[in-house]
C-alpha cells in the first residue's frame, strides 16, 4: 500500500526531474548559443578591426607618401638594363667582373661532369664550401673550367647543373636547383643584398644533403629535375 | 516547478484521508494534465529552440562585414575606394544644458573652422540637428566628449574613403554625402556597388596603380617645370585595351572634391579633343599602306616644295627639299610629303580610316565623363591633306592611345576598358590593318625613336617606339598661335613585340632651360614617356633588354641622310 503510494510519488518526481532536466538542457543549449554568437561577434568585431588597420596602413603608406620618402630620404631609382641577368650564364659572368682583381675576360666555361668526379677535396677551397663567410670574395673564378673533358656537346644545360652544383657561384646552384634543365630563362635582379641571399640558401640547402654532394653519381641525378628542390623554392 | 510542489501536497493528504474514487480520478485527470503541460511547454520550447535559432546566425542582410558601399580595388587588389566607418559630431541645440556661450568658446577651439559667433549662433537657432563635423578623427570625438554637453552627439556613419588620395582620382570619380557616385568609376559602377548580393566583393579596376603613381608623379613633375596649362598620360594594354594608368594634371583629392578646383575635375584623357599634330601620321602612313596607296619603304613622295592650297601653306620646319622615302617622311615628320600621301588617298578612304579606328564617336570607355571628337562635315582638299598629320580632326588623347594600340598590336582595334579583363576575356575587336602594316609600322615608330623626332622618348633597353605629335593650339579668338602647342607623345613599347601604348600630351607647355626654351613634343612629353616607362617598364613585367631590338637593320639605308 504505502510502496503504491509512493510510487506515484516517485513518478511525480521522476517526472518533475525529467521536466527539469529538460529544461536545464534547453538552458544549457541557449547559453552555449549566445556563447557563441558572442565569439561570432567578436570575430565580427576583429574583422572590422583589421580591416580598419589595413585601411589606414594603407592610406598612410599611400604611393604618394612612399614617392615623397623615396625623394627625401631613400632616393631609390628603377633599375636599368644592366640590372637584369638574362641567364645564369651571365650572372657567373657578372660575378667575376664584381670581382676587381679579375680580368675583364675571365672565361666563363662549361664544366663537364669530370669536375664532380674530381671531387670533394678540391671544392673545399671554394669559398663556397666555407659556410661563415658568405661574402668573402674568392680569389680565384668561381666557375672551375673543365671543358675539355666534356664529352658530348650536346647537353650543355646539363653539364652547367652538374658545374652549379659542385663549384659555381652560390647564386648559381640556387638558380639552377628550382629549374629543370633546358633553354628556361631565369631572369633575376641581382644587387649584392640578393646574391648574397641567394648564396646563404644555396649553401643551406647543401648542408642540408652533405651526402649526396659526395657522390658521383649525383651529376646525372642533379641533371632532372628535382621535385624536392623545386618545392623548396 | 512551483505549482508541481503545492500541487503534491493535497495528494500526500489525501492518502491519509481516504476519499470517494472520483476525486481521486479526478485529482489524478488534473495532475496528468499538469504534468502533461508542463512537457509540453519544454517540449514546445526545445522545438521552438530547434527550428528558430538554429538557422545561420545573423544573415546576410545583417552581415555586419558587407560594406554600405562596394570596395573598388586596382588590378593587383590594392584598395582604391572603401568605405569606412567615421565618426560624425553633430550639435542638438535642444539637449544643450550647459552655458552656450561657454559651450561655443569650446567648440571654436576645437573645430577653428567656424567661429564663436558662429556655434553660438548654431545652439540659439532651434534645430534638431546640425552636422559640426563629418569623418571626424577618433581625437576630435574624445575632446569633443570631453565637453560632456549632452547636445553634442556623435554617430558612426559610413563614409567613402580613397586610401591613396590624388591617385586615380578622375578615374575613380567620387560619391555625394548620400554615399551616390557622381562622377567617375563611382559613378558608372553605381549599381554594382550597391547591389547587396555582389557588394561584398570588390571590383577590379584594369588600373594599376604603381604605374598609376609613377605616370602622375612624371606628369606632374613636368607640367610643374614647364608650367603647362595640364597634361594627360595613359597607359594601356594593347592586347586587352584595359588602361593600366591614366593620369590627368592637374589633379584633384576625391576625399574632397568639393574643395578641389573646377578645372581640376577636368580629366583631358577622355574630356580633352585636342589636333594632336603629326602624332597622326603613322595612322595616315598605315592606311596608305592597306589602302595601297604607300606599296614599299622605298617609295618615294615630294617634299620639296611648300603646298599652296587656297589661302592655306602647308610647309615642313625643316625643309628637306626633295623627294622622301616612307621612313624618312616619318623620321622627319614631314607635313608636304604626308600631305600628299593624303591627296592620293582621297576623301572618302581618310574618312573611313579615321572611322575604323572611331574617331568619330566619343571616345570607347566606361567613364560617363568623355567627349566627342570634332569631326569635320566638311571634307574638303584642304580637309583632307590636313587631317593626315591631325589638323582638323579633334579627338580625345584616348582614342590616340586606342589607335596606337591597334597600329602596333598586329592590327586590331579593340574599345579600352577600364575594367579588369581575365586572362583570355579580351574583347574580340576589330581588324584594321593586317599584320604585315602593323609590322611594318613597329619598324617604323622604332626608327623614329632611334633615328628621328622621337630620341628623347628612348627608355635604354625597353625599344620604345612612338611618334611625336605638336600641333599648335586653337587660341580663344579662333586662330592658332604658334607659340601655344599642344605636344603630344605616342609610343609603345618594346618594339620587338608590343605590350603597353604610352600617350603623354602637354597641353600649353612653356619651356625652360631643360628644354632649351621648345615647347615641341620632342622636348616636352617625349621626356616624360621615357621616364614613366623606365619605371613602369620593370612593374608591368618588361624586362629591359638591351640585347633586343625590333628588326629595322632593311629600313636604315633608306633614311642614310637622317643627320642632323
Amino acid at each position: 500500500m504505502i510502496a503504491r503510494s509512493f510510487k506515484s510519488v516517485v513518478w511525480v518526481a521522476g517526472i518533475g526531474g525529467a521536466a527539469l532536466g529538460c529544461y536545464m538542457l534547453s538552458l544549457q543549449v541557449a547559453a552555449e548559443r549566445a556563447e557563441l554568437a558572442g565569439v561570432e561577434q567578436r570575430i565580427v568585431r576583429a574583422r572590422q578591426a583589421i580591416r580598419d588597420l589595413q585601411t589606414e596602413l594603407g592610406t598612410r603608406g599611400r604611393l604618394s607618401q612612399l614617392e615623397q620618402w623615396n625623394s627625401e630620404v631613400l632616393a631609390l631609382s628603377s633599375p636599368v638594363a644592366g640590372q637584369f641577368v638574362e641567364s645564369e650564364l651571365v650572372l657567373a659572368r657578372l660575378e667575376t667582373r664584381s670581382n676587381g682583381e679579375l680580368a675583364e675576360g675571365a672565361p666563363v666555361r662549361m664544366a663537364s661532369a669530370e669536375t664532380v668526379a674530381t671531387a670533394p677535396a678540391p671544392q673545399v677551397r671554394n669559398a663556397a664550401a666555407a659556410p661563415p663567410a658568405p661574402s668573402a670574395a674568392p680569389q680565384r673564378p668561381q666557375v672551375r673550367t673543365a671543358s675539355a673533358a666534356a664529352p658530348s656537346p650536346a647537353v650543355p644545360a646539363v653539364r652547367r647543373a652538374s658545374l652549379s652544383e659542385a663549384t659555381a657561384p652560390p647564386a648559381v646552384a640556387r638558380a639552377r636547383a628550382g629549374t629543370p634543365p633546358g633553354p628556361t630563362r631565369a631572369v633575376s635582379l641581382l644587387d649584392e643584398r640578393t646574391a648574397r641571399e641567394l648564396g646563404e640558401a644555396s649553401r643551406a640547402e647543401r648542408r642540408r644533403a652533405p651526402a649526396a654532394a659526395a657522390r658521383p653519381e649525383r651529376t646525372t641525378a642533379a641533371t632532372a629535375p628535382r621535385p624536392d628542390r623545386a618545392a623548396k623554392d | 516547478m512551483a505549482t508541481l510542489a503545492a500541487r503534491s501536497e493535497p495528494f500526500g493528504a489525501a492518502l491519509e484521508r481516504p476519499q470517494p474514487l472520483a476525486i481521486t480520478y479526478q485529482r489524478l485527470m488534473v495532475m496528468l494534465l499538469i504534468f502533461a503541460g508542463v512537457t509540453f511547454l519544454i517540449v514546445a520550447r526545445l522545438m521552438f529552440l530547434q527550428v528558430f535559432t538554429d538557422r545561420a546566425p545573423g544573415g546576410a542582410a545583417a552581415n555586419p562585414l558587407l560594406p554600405a558601399r562596394g570596395d573598388i580595388v586596382d588590378r593587383n587588389g590594392v584598395p582604391l575606394a572603401r568605405t569606412i566607418d567615421a565618426w560624425t559630431v553633430g550639435l542638438r541645440p535642444g539637449d544643450i544644458i550647459g552655458d552656450p556661450a561657454e559651450v561655443a568658446a569650446r567648440l571654436a577651439a576645437l573645430m577653428p573652422e567656424r567661429s564663436e559667433a558662429q556655434y553660438r549662433a548654431m545652439i540659439a537657432s532651434g534645430r534638431t540637428f546640425i552636422y559640426l563635423r563629418r569623418r571626424a578623427l577618433p581625437e576630435l570625438v574624445e575632446a569633443a566628449n570631453a565637453i560632456g554637453e549632452p547636445g553634442i552627439v556623435f554617430s558612426r556613419e559610413p563614409e567613402r574613403l580613397y586610401p591613396q588620395t590624388a591617385l586615380a582620382g578622375h578615374v575613380l570619380g567620387w560619391t555625394d554625402m548620400e554615399g551616390h557616385g557622381v562622377a567617375g568609376m563611382e559613378r558608372v559602377l553605381e549599381e554594382r556597388l550597391l547591389d547587396p548580393a555582389r557588394r561584398g566583393e570588390p571590383v577590379a579596376l584594369s588600373i594599376d596603380s604603381r604605374v598609376q603613381a609613377a605616370m602622375e608623379s612624371e606628369l606632374a613633375s613636368s607640367v610643374t617645370a614647364m608650367s603647362a596649362e595640364g597634361g594627360t598620360g595613359i597607359v594601356l594594354d594593347v592586347r586587352t585595351g584595359e588602361i593600366v594608368a591614366m593620369a590627368s594634371a592637374p589633379t584633384f583629392n576625391p576625399n574632397d572634391a568639393g574643395a578641389a578646383n573646377p578645372a581640376a575635375l577636368y580629366n583631358r584623357a577622355t574630356m580633352g579633343v585636342y589636333e594632336l599634330g603629326s602624332a597622326f601620321k603613322p595612322i595616315t602612313i598605315a592606311a596608305a599602306m592597306e589602302a595601297g596607296v604607300v606599296t614599299s619603304p622605298a617609295q618615294r613622295w615630294d617634299a620639296a616644295s611648300p603646298i599652296q592650297i587656297g589661302r592655306f601653306q602647308i610647309g615642313d620646319d625643316h625643309p628637306l627639299g626633295r623627294a622622301i622615302t616612307v621612313p624618312e617622311l616619318l623620321v622627319h615628320s614631314s607635313n608636304i610629303a604626308t600631305a600628299h600621301v593624303s591627296d592620293a588617298m582621297g576623301a572618302e578612304r581618310m574618312q573611313q580610316a579615321f572611322r575604323n579606328l572611331g574617331f568619330d564617336e566619343p571616345a570607347h570607355i566606361e567613364l560617363a565623363e568623355r567627349a566627342r571628337p570634332i569631326w569635320p562635315d566638311d571634307w574638303g582638299r584642304a580637309r583632307v591633306l590636313t587631317s593626315g598629320f591631325g589638323h582638323g580632326v579633334a579627338i580625345t588623347p584616348l582614342h590616340l592611345a586606342s589607335a596606337y594600340a591597334a597600329l602596333v598590336n598586329g592590327g586590331t582595334w579593340r574599345p579600352a576598358t577600364l575594367l579588369r579583363v581575365a586572362p583570355g576575356q579580351a574583347a574580340p575587336g576589330r581588324r584594321v590593318y593586317s599584320e604585315a602594316t602593323s609590322f611594318r609600322m613597329r619598324q617604323y615608330l622604332r626608327m623614329i625613336v632611334t633615328h628621328g623626332t622621337g630620341r628623347r622618348a628612348e627608355a635604354a633597353g625597353f625599344r620604345v617606339g612612338g611618334k611625336t605629335g605638336t600641333a599648335e593650339k586653337v587660341s580663344a579668338s579662333g586662330g592658332y598661335s604658334r607659340r601655344v602647342n599642344v605636344s603630344t607623345f605616342a609610343a609603345a613599347f618594346p618594339m620587338d613585340e608590343p605590350r603597353y601604348v604610352v600617350v603623354v600630351m602637354m597641353d600649353a607647355p612653356r619651356g625652360n632651360e631643360e628644354t632649351h626654351f621648345l615647347t615641341t613634343a620632342a622636348w616636352t612629353a617625349a621626356p616624360v614617356v621615357s621616364r614613366v616607362i623606365a619605371r613602369a617598364g620593370p612593374l608591368l613585367g618588361i624586362i629591359p633588354d638591351a640585347a633586343r631590338d625590333i628588326d629595322t637593320s632593311e629600313l636604315i639605308p633608306l633614311v642614310a641622310a637622317a643627320e642632323h
